[in-house]
């Protein structure tokens, strides 16, 4: 069952040019120039109850606008949204209560007053009842290991605790929907897979839907088994990761661990060579016949040791994002 | 000399390209000075209205004192504001390092990064001000003229050293954003002869927030009334509150660098 | 809006408020203006009353004055320019309250903090100048609610005006602008019964006098009777206007918010 609808999309910004320099501000305060920046183009996409989607995309791709266009933040330009039935941008209580919305980069939590302060407003705020409101609390508090640092002034914690804080908060009135926007970021490495075995274990727990935006590859890859990858506000693919994957990346990677030096020559004769660093190569092989060329490899080359790996997902967005200017040049 | 008037001018060039982005800024300043010299001036008639004299100053003598704030509100404003008030958030934000480690004076750098010159409208308006009152006086002599204009540098210079002073507390309490707001209460006490005050306010008023040096004296030079006891006084006193707030930058400096890692 | 909500936000800002202590004293220095004045027209008074206002008058005015402009501040038009600038707004406007309720709360926490220490210099300030009289006690109860209307008209004022911060930059200006005129039209620097007549009459269309104005004299009692019934009225009026056309501008203003994006 779709929870979310998104029909043909549109989100367009105003945005003021200036011309750089003095004699720029000038004749821009005289006469001020406004650029109409699509930021979202004719998106559709339909979320089902319970699934974790992850949002890829460069830079000002258009996630986080697709994200607070479904959060409501945003009006849409053109096109249909459609929450839980409701329509976002009307913020009516009863949208509001069920959903939530995380931003890594934004805090919610009262920044002089505890953790636990903040979250009974937050039980008021969204009308909890007071049985559940210590039940979501007992429980978050478990998951996220919260219980020495309820007590403690916010400005006090450190990223990765108020982070933690932060989605305690976002929870604690069951939101059937999850906007994540960059929940990781600055985080160090072991709280960023904290959060994400939380977010997991929640999903799993509960159902909620999870929507997440991210910079770290590895949060979409640990989370998501869909993904939209947005690009120049449009839609380029929604499908699960492996599936990006094997549809972006005709080659798979073949990874050589040599017994002895090999010139680069000798290697170029079987694939492309992507990497050569004393005894360990990398070449890119076609996907259909990457066990034939590992074959041939292993009968002539001096090889300790063989792997063959999918494109790093990294990788394959990198050249897919890379790519788009180029075509758009050539039109 | 040379490389400091030249870092000035530029200062001065990338604060109007930022202030020209923000257009109505300027219309909703000048709409605000406007009203607010408007105000000051109605406020005088209509308390003259009442009474015939204020604390021995006529409609015509206060109305120059009403431009002398007006005029030093301007200077605050595009100046000593845009640039001191900063300092609270650099020590808050942790991003004092950032002027420190400047091959230049970090008390030049926090004066003159963010002169606002864009909204000169003030100043016309303090100056038509104080010359109205000057020439309904009849004292627009060039003599009184010279004197207003070297007790208005020592007013500025006082002004800006209460400023500079309030701001710098910012180092040893960080949250004093406010603080350096008590500096308008000349506006309001500034409007009126010192002498229309109770005598332990008068006090008050001269050595505690030098209204008197600040907006009395200009005036009374203006006004030809000026005598020689206030005229050194304002002076001594400018020099006097200069050399502290300087001390006490350099104090907050040392202070800093030594607290922080 | 529920009860339980708007008791929960003002029990956060009462603590926010209590750890800035410091900053509550420092507005209140700014906010004197009515004690110097009343420093000037004391002295002015000493040949006699002026007007219908001797001395005592004078004296009660001011530190009533003070009082009702130490009641109604509000830097609501400062939270709007910061929200739109720094997109502090969104999360306010993810919750199903209405952000007006985090303002009016941060304003209600912040006052419950400055009125331990507004009272007594009110009530020292009575004392040292020999103005207070008890008869005067009967006028609190109208006193209260007329302040706590005119609470409610400068806030929903600034509200609206505050709405500028979605179309410009610079919303801070016109705080400025509105301060002005109340100094000028609130009665802070002079008595708006000592304003020519004719001036009064104009006032009279305006809703400063009704913020500032308007509850001091209930209180010294130079209002009374039905005048003061008709007082209350305009307030409402006030309000009611005021309320309209921030309704109307926030709608819009939210639209522009997003699209200038959020």
């Amino acid at each position: 069952m779709s929870i979310i609808h998104v029909d043909h999309l549109c989100k367009d910004y105003e945005v003021h040019q200036k011309e750089p320099g003095l004699a720029g501000s000038l004749r821009s305060f005289v006469r001020r120039k406004y650029q109409i920046v699509p930021a979202v183009k004719d998106v559709s996409f339909d979320i089902a109850q319970g699934e974790i989607v992850g949002f890829l995309g460069p830079n000002g791709a258009g996630k986080t606008t697709t994200l607070k266009v479904l959060s409501g933040l945003l009006y849409p330009t053109s096109g249909k949204a459609s929450v839980l039935g409701f329509t976002p941008h009307e913020r009516k209580a009863e949208f509001l209560k069920s959903i939530t919305m995380v931003m890594g980069q934004k805090q919610q939590l009262a920044w002089d007053m505890t953790p636990g302060d903040s979250f009974l407003v937050n039980q008021a705020i969204y009308d909890v009842s007071e049985a559940d409101f210590r039940q979501r609390l007992g429980e978050l508090t478990d998951m996220l290991e919260l219980e020495p640092v309820l007590k403690k002034p916010v400005r006090k914690l450190s990223l990765g605790e108020r982070m933690k804080c932060e989605l305690a908060g976002a929870l604690l009135h069951a939101p059937k929907i999850l906007f994540l926007d960059e929940p990781t970021i600055g985080l160090d490495v072991n709280m960023q897979q904290a959060v994400r075995r939380f977010v997991a274990d929640y999903n799993a727990r509960t159902g909620a839907a999870v929507i997440l935006t991210s910079h770290y590859m590895a949060d979409v890859e640990a989370l998501a088994e869909r993904v939209l990858v947005i690009d120049g506000g449009q839609l380029v693919f929604d499908g699960n990761l492996s599936a990006l994957v094997a549809e972006r990346a005709p080659n798979k990677v073949l990874k050589l661990q040599l017994a002895h030096p090999v010139s680069p020559e000798r290697l170029q004769v079987f694939a492309p060579v992507r990497m050569l660093e004393g005894l360990t190569a990398e070449l890119l092989a076609p996907r259909g016949n990457v066990a034939e060329i590992a074959a041939r490899i292993l009968n002539d080359v001096p090889v300790a040791d063989i792997a063959i790996e999918d494109m790093p997902i990294e990788e394959v967005l990198g050249r897919l994002f890379q790519r788009k200017p180029a075509a758009e040049a050539a039109k | 000399m040379k490389r400091h008037l030249k870092l000035i001018l530029l200062f001065i060039r990338a604060t109007v390209q930022i202030q020209l982005e923000y257009r109505s800024g300027v219309f909703g300043r000048t709409l605000a000075n406007l009203l607010s010299t408007g105000t000051s001036v109605m406020l005088l008639w209509a308390m003259f209205q009442q009474v015939e004299s204020v604390g021995g100053w006529s409609f015509d003598q206060a109305l120059v004192l009403v431009g002398i704030v007006t005029t030093i509100e301007f200077v605050v404003e595009i100046w000593f504001y845009p640039s001191l008030s900063k300092i609270t958030t650099y020590v808050q934000r942790g991003e004092f390092d950032v002027l420190l480690i400047k091959p230049v004076a970090s008390q030049f750098l926090v004066t003159f990064r963010y002169m606002q010159v864009m909204e000169f409208t003030g100043l016309i308006i303090g100056l038509s001000v104080i010359g109205t009152g000057m020439y309904r006086v009849g004292s627009i002599t060039p003599i009184n003229i010279l004197l207003l204009v070297v007790f208005m540098i020592a007013s500025i210079v006082i002004i800006y050293s209460l400023y500079l002073a309030l701001s710098t507390l910012a180092f040893w309490f960080t949250r004093i954003e406010e603080v350096a707001s008590m500096i308008w209460l000349h506006s309001t006490a500034g409007n009126y002869p010192i002498t229309a005050f109770p005598p332990w306010a008068r006090f008050l008023f001269t050595f505690v927030l030098p209204v008197a040096f600040v907006t009395n004296v200009p005036a009374q030079a203006a006004t030809g009334r000026l005598t020689w006891e206030w005229g050194l006084g304002g002076l001594a006193f400018a020099t006097f509150a200069l050399c502290g707030a300087t001390w006490l930058w350099n104090l907050a400096i040392r202070n800093y660098s030594s607290a922080s890692s | 809006m529920k009860l339980r909500a708007l008791g929960a936000l003002l029990a956060l800002n009462y603590g926010i408020s209590l750890q800035y202590r410091a900053q509550s004293v420092l507005w209140m220095i700014n906010g004197t203006v009515p004690l110097i004045m009343m420093l000037i027209w004391l002295q002015l008074a000493q040949g006699g009353s002026i007007g219908a206002y001797d001395s005592t008058t004078f004296a009660q005015y001011f530190l009533f004055m003070f009082l009702a402009r130490q009641s109604t501040p509000t830097w609501v038009i400062y939270l709007m320019d910061r929200g739109v600038k720094n997109g502090e707004l969104s999360p306010y406007l993810l919750q199903p309250v209405h952000p007006v309720w985090h303002y009016a709360t941060e304003h209600w926490g912040e006052l419950m903090c400055r009125m331990p220490i507004i009272l007594p210099i009110v009530a020292i300030g009575l004392a040292i100048a020999d103005a207070w009289s008890w008869p005067l006690l009967a006028h609190l109860p109208a006193f209260i609610l007329g302040l706590a209307l005119a609470w409610v008209i400068n806030f929903t004022m600034h509200l609206t005006v505050g709405l500028i911060a979605f179309w410009s930059d610079n919303a801070l200006g016109y705080d400025t602008v509105i301060y002005q005129l109340y100094i000028m039209l609130g009665g802070m620097v002079i008595p708006v019964e000592l304003f020519p007549k004719a001036v009064q009459n104009a006032l009279a269309w305006t809703p400063f006098p009704y913020v500032l104005d308007f509850p001091v004299r209930v209180m010294i009692g130079r209002i009374s009777g039905i005048d003061v019934l008709t007082g209350f009225g305009i307030q409402l009026f006030w309000i009611a206007v005021l309320g309209f056309l921030f309704a109307w501008g926030w709608r819009r203003s939210l639209k522009r918010y997003s699209a200038a994006g959020a």
